[in-house]
């Protein structure tokens, strides 16, 4: 049972930059030796700013991308290596729920056809089995089954969503990245899907990364956190430990300035402003990344890139050389 | 309470569109007073960017506004009942006498918002040059000095680079130094930090706060996020289907919320748990935001409401007050007017049966 659905180890990804037709092409390195793991009917929940690599990160899981070192392992099975053929069997149960719904679906295709193709294209039941089928999902995800041949401009931003998780659902996935699901929807239609996501883990005992940016969002849905900083995992470890004790800097300073909703709690709070912003992420500093805007650095800190390790206890990791000591 | 700087009475916009004509403000009522930073809260389509635009007179060709005024230090913004073309030039020119120089706005995105084939001095001097009488030294050197107050280092080098040299939170703090540049009065900032990374954002809800703070600037700040209003604004507004659902002091809404939108609105952010107390799902509002081309008569929010009774289907809830800085509409804390509505309505009946 605790064998974990995905568990990666020093994953990394980078893309070549061309800035100019007569220099090298340079490197960014959006994800940099990585390595974590999500059970079963667990929701991993990532954070950082952008550019930051966590959706390369969603991306890399999923094999969308190639990644360049380090290794995926999908319940046991090493997938780094696998050819597209290979990996057919496995995208049927690692999926991903995008944050653009607007864009993520076909305006030429029904609903019925949009949640229908995933399993047309695995060959999956017969033509009136799949239409039961279809119905069935629209009613999961909280669409009416009538409406089954309209076409994606009819429906609002919240209900497209649906639609995609319809979609994701179709093939009954054990593990699904969620991009930023809810960023492009207005603050009451983000409660329904968050709700919604979570009413369809308990029932299928699904497994998540969630990726987003809203932190109060993510703290709410996942059992575990990842902060991310210029490509590198800075901290993991359970939600509500995380946000009310975090170890590593960047996490403190990232929690401090995340807006609260309950005015005497903000005006209370003690922030701790960064200074400046991310580094341009193909000039990575040479020690910890975050030295340049960590307002603890100490001159070692430039020196030194340090490793995730355990701090605190209870699966808790932080990358910091100042808690190591 | 203070005094007042802008009062919108009874604005009522309405877009053409080639589907109808939709009624994106309606009634709507609110003031700013001097030195005060004020919050409207709303998902899109509440109205809340339309009836600030309007204040400047930046609505669009198929927008306009039916009735209302809109009274900034006494003189009248709003172009309602201009009919001739002669009337609209000469309200125009004076519109061209407060946008930017008494009032003033910061956008969402702030690359779209600077030109990048102009140096950021050039962008900087043009407003000041324009609504002061000033040399071009002068304004240079005003400009040098925002640079250096909205905190960007290096300022004099600064100047003379383009837009697409800077990164988006440095971006953003040059839109608000061209916002503070003729020392405005009110400062309009649209969702400025939307398209900002969180610690970012803190730096330049921050800044704003300061150089309103410094300066005695009212602020009037829109956005969808209760957590930047909650930290930042006084006294919130908050809209929803183009009228004001709501208004009070930043603790009157937080904690002592009546209306049945905003207190849906309030369950469905995460609030601060304690630990243990975790995975209980949100509270949610069913269903999506009303569209405004087929909106009912009565209460906009009926449709959502949990409360919801017959009479928010026909009427509009009058505006109840609570305090004096506290008051919404809903027909849950008016339930005498109501009978006395329903009680109207049926003697008119029975007389036209009669």
């Amino acid at each position: 049972m605790d064998q974990p659905v995905i568990k990666i180890e020093d994953l990394e990804k980078s893309f070549k930059v061309k800035s100019s037709s007569f220099k090298r092409p340079a490197r960014v390195r959006a994800v940099n030796k990585v390595s974590l793991e999500i059970k079963k009917g667990e929701t991993l929940g990532l954070v950082g700013e952008s550019g930051c690599g966590k959706s390369t990160l969603g991306r890399t899981i999923l094999k969308v991308h190639e990644p360049d070192g380090g290794k995926i392992l999908f319940e046991g099975t090493d997938i780094t290596g696998f050819s597209r053929a290979q990996m057919r069997p496995y995208r049927k149960r690692m999926q991903m729920i995008f944050q653009d719904p607007y864009a993520s679906l076909n305006p030429r295709f029904t609903v019925g056809e949009l949640i229908g193709e995933p399993m047309e294209i695995y060959d999956m039941y017969t033509r009136a089995e799949r239409e039961v089928r279809v119905q069935e999902l629209m009613r999961t995800v909280g669409l009416k089954p009538d409406h089954i041949r309209r076409y994606p401009h009819e429906f609002s931003g919240g209900q497209r969503q649906r639609i995609g998780i319809a979609r994701t659902l179709a093939l009954d996935p054990e593990f699904i990245v969620c991009d930023e699901p809810i960023s492009a929807l207005d603050v009451s239609i983000q409660s329904q899907i968050v709700n919604l996501l979570e009413k369809i883990q308990a029932e299928r005992q699904l497994s998540y990364l969630f990726i987003a940016h809203d932190l109060g969002m993510v703290r709410h849905i996942s059992h575990r956190i990842g902060v991310m900083y210029l490509g590198y995992l800075v901290e993991v470890g359970e939600a509500d430990e995380v946000y009310s004790h975090p170890l590593h800097p960047y996490t403190k300073a990232l929690m401090s300035a995340a807006p609260e909703p309950d005015p005497r709690a903000a005006r209370a709070r003690q922030r701790i402003m960064l200074e400046g912003e991310i580094p341009n992420p193909l000039d990575i500093p040479k020690g910890c990344p975050f030295c340049t805007r960590c307002p603890q650095a100490k001159p070692r800190c430039r020196e030194e890139r340090p490793e995730l390790k355990e701090a605190g206890g209870s699966g808790r990791q932080a990358a910091c050389l100042l808690l190591e000591g | 309470m203070g005094e007042r700087l802008l009062t919108i009475r009874d604005l009522n916009i309405e877009f053409d569109t080639p589907q109808g004509v939709v009624k994106a403000v309606r009634d709507v009522n609110f003031h700013v007073d001097k030195g005060e930073i004020l919050g409207i809260v709303g998902e899109s389509g509440s109205g809340k960017t339309v009836s600030v635009m309007s204040c400047l007179g930046l609505l669009t060709d198929n927008e306009k506004i039916v009735r209302g005024e809109i009274l900034f230090e006494g003189e009248n913004l709003s172009s309602a009942g201009i009919r001739t073309e002669k009337e609209r030039k000469r309200h125009e020119q004076f519109l061209n006498t407060i946008r930017g120089n008494k009032i003033s706005m910061i956008f969402q995105d702030p690359m779209t918002y600077l030109n990048p084939v102009l140096t950021i001095g050039t962008q900087l001097t043009e407003g000041i040059m324009t609504h002061q009488k000033c040399s071009k030294k002068e304004a240079w050197d005003k400009s040098v000095e925002l640079l250096r107050k909205v905190g960007i280092p290096g300022p004099e080098r600064r100047m003379y680079q383009y837009p697409y040299e800077f990164s988006g939170g440095m971006r953003q703090r040059i839109v608000i130094a061209i916002a503070l540049s003729c020392d405005p009065k009110l400062l309009i900032a649209d969702e400025p930090t939307t398209a900002l990374d969180v610690t970012v954002q803190a730096q330049i809800l921050e800044l704003i706060r300061e150089r309103a703070k410094a300066d005695n600037t009212s602020v009037i700040m829109i956005t969808h996020d209760l957590g930047v209003v909650a930290s930042l604004c006084e006294r919130i507004i908050i809209m929803y289907g183009g009228k004001v659902a709501e208004e009070g002091l930043a603790e009157e809404i937080f904690y002592e919320a009546k209306h049945p939108y905003t207190q849906g609105l309030l369950g469905s952010v995460v609030k601060r748990r304690q630990a243990g107390d975790r995975r209980e799902p949100l509270e949610s509002i069913p269903g999506t935001p009303p569209d405004l081309l087929k909106i009912n008569r009565g209460c906009p929010f009926m449709s959502r409401c949990p409360k919801a009774m017959k009479i928010c289907k026909d009427y509009i809830p009058a505006v109840t007050p609570f305090s004096q800085t506290h008051s919404l509409s809903c027909w849950l804390y008016c339930k005498e007017q109501a009978r006395e509505l329903v009680e109207r309505q049926k003697a008119e009946m029975g007389a036209g049966l009669g």
